[in-house]
């Protein structure tokens, strides 16, 4: 938002016609990241509509689980539609959001699925950015399951990790079986540098975000200083 | 019966398929297949004749199955939202369908592509293509699903073979030799040592200073058929 004020400002005082061309040059480029930013904070229509897909065919297996998973549907539109519009929430609601949302690609995932999660109830009252444990999960799932139809490993740890200097540091990683895509011509690499972003925005340096690979496990992992 | 085979990662979504194909008592689902490697190894062993098939798939998609498919059947793709990999798609626009699949939409797919049921053949021995057979191709950022009895003729450049159809002309990773080999000797022949005419364009022949002769198709395009073809070429042609 702030972004807009600035480039008002600027239009108010143009005096020149190439003043007035920089000025719509740079506004198209924020109009452009703006739209993409937004974009990345929605979840994947495939999803969407996968998961749709997916239920209509449950109906016939299993009417109780279908009926569960049409809630957990109506839970996560709710989650991204994103009234109020706030940067942070309670890493409680996006754990909760993230689990429905692991549960609806479960339906597309079957068996291949193996979700774990380890996390330290005491630190659901942090906050964090929104989707951004979900834009983790979603890249773990693309990467873990996108090569091959092989059953696949997916972990969500939320824990402490204090030290001397910092007592309140702590960690939410997300682990899936497979190796660092070097040529990722997906949007992933979007999706980090935009969360990256946002995470510099709201905590300045008292975070890190990292990207690792050990013994076939790719780990992605941001750990806060407060 | 119809032979069908569905390629789709997603248990569920090959259940909700095959539960819309029970209210066609034509078609048959004999295999199914959740990524590109399986794809390959299920088409070419079953040779279906149509194929349900979701644009993406785990270890790529569509088009990896079909680039490696010397004979590609009817296909009617499925999506769950529309899908850039199309776009590479200029000749034939394909059709494809968005999911959940409508009860009507899918019939109308079915009935479009108007598929005969393949005889039965115990001989092994592999068929030549008909003219309703296709191949898939892509060149560069393009692709093409094209229809034996599309194309006009083919060139062999080097170890490749540069296909000509509608307006278009890409390069095939094939030999012409090899492609040779799969095409009915009765529409297909060798005017030369470089190019292969489909017999059904060739609109008018005259002799030629070299001995041999001069083709017209009907695109207008002019090629020779060397002294060494030209007599069987006649014959072929009961001149």
């Amino acid at each position: 938002m702030a972004f807009w004020y600035f480039h008002v400002d600027i239009a108010l005082g143009i005096t020149n016609k190439e003043n007035l061309e920089n000025i719509i040059e740079s506004t198209k480029l924020f109009v452009k990241e703006n739209r993409i930013n937004n974009l990345l904070e929605q979840l994947n229509p495939h999803f969407m509509f996968n998961a749709i897909n997916n239920i209509r065919a449950l109906i016939l297996k299993d009417t109780e689980q279908a009926r569960d998973m049409l809630t957990s549907f109506a839970d996560i539109m709710r989650y991204q539609i994103n009234i109020n519009n706030e940067a942070l929430v309670k890493l409680e609601d996006e754990l909760n959001f993230v689990i429905d949302y692991i549960e609806l690609n479960r339906l597309q995932l079957g068996s291949r699925l193996h979700f774990t999660k380890d996390i330290e109830a005491a630190l659901l009252t942090n906050f964090i950015p929104r989707m951004a444990l979900q834009l983790l999960v979603e890249n773990a799932i693309k990467h873990g399951f996108g090569h091959s139809s092989s059953p696949a490993m997916l972990k969500i740890k939320i824990d402490n990790e204090a030290s001397k200097q910092n007592p309140n540091a702590w960690f939410i990683s997300v682990e899936n079986s497979g190796h660092i895509d070097k040529n990722d011509s997906t949007n992933s690499g979007i999706g980090l540098a935009n969360l990256e972003e946002r995470l510099k925005l709201s905590f300045a340096d008292n975070y890190t975000l990292t990207l690792t690979e050990e013994n076939d496990v790719v780990k992605c992992k941001i750990h806060f200083n407060y | 019966m119809i032979k069908a085979v569905i390629v789709e990662d997603s248990e569920l979504a090959r259940l909700e398929l095959k539960t819309l194909l029970q209210a066609h008592a034509n078609i048959e689902v004999i295999a199914e297949a959740g990524d590109v490697r399986s794809a390959i190894d299920t088409l070419t062993e079953t040779s279906p004749d149509l194929v349900f098939m979701d644009i993406d798939l785990p270890g790529g998609n569509a088009f990896d199955v079909l680039s490696e498919l010397e004979n590609v059947p009817p296909i009617i793709f499925t999506t769950a939202f529309e899908n850039f990999a199309l776009d590479a798609f200029e000749f034939n626009t394909l059709d494809y369908l968005l999911k959940p699949i409508k009860k009507d939409r899918l019939e109308k797919a079915i009935n479009k592509l108007n598929i005969q049921a393949k005889p039965e053949n115990d001989s092994g021995i592999e068929d030549l293509l008909s003219g309703d057979s296709q191949f898939f191709i892509k060149d560069g950022e393009q692709c093409w699903l094209i229809k034996i009895r599309d194309v006009r003729y083919l060139e062999a450049i080097g170890n490749y073979s540069r296909i000509f159809f509608a307006s278009h002309s890409p390069l095939h990773y094939s030999s012409l030799q090899k492609i040779e080999k799969r095409l009915d000797p009765k529409h297909f022949f060798r005017i030369n040592r470089q190019q292969l005419v489909n017999l059904e364009y060739v609109d008018s022949i005259e002799p030629w200073v070299t001995g041999g002769l001069k083709i017209t198709l009907s695109c207008g395009k002019e090629l020779e058929v060397s002294r060494r073809q030209s007599n069987h070429f006649k014959q072929l042609m009961s001149l």
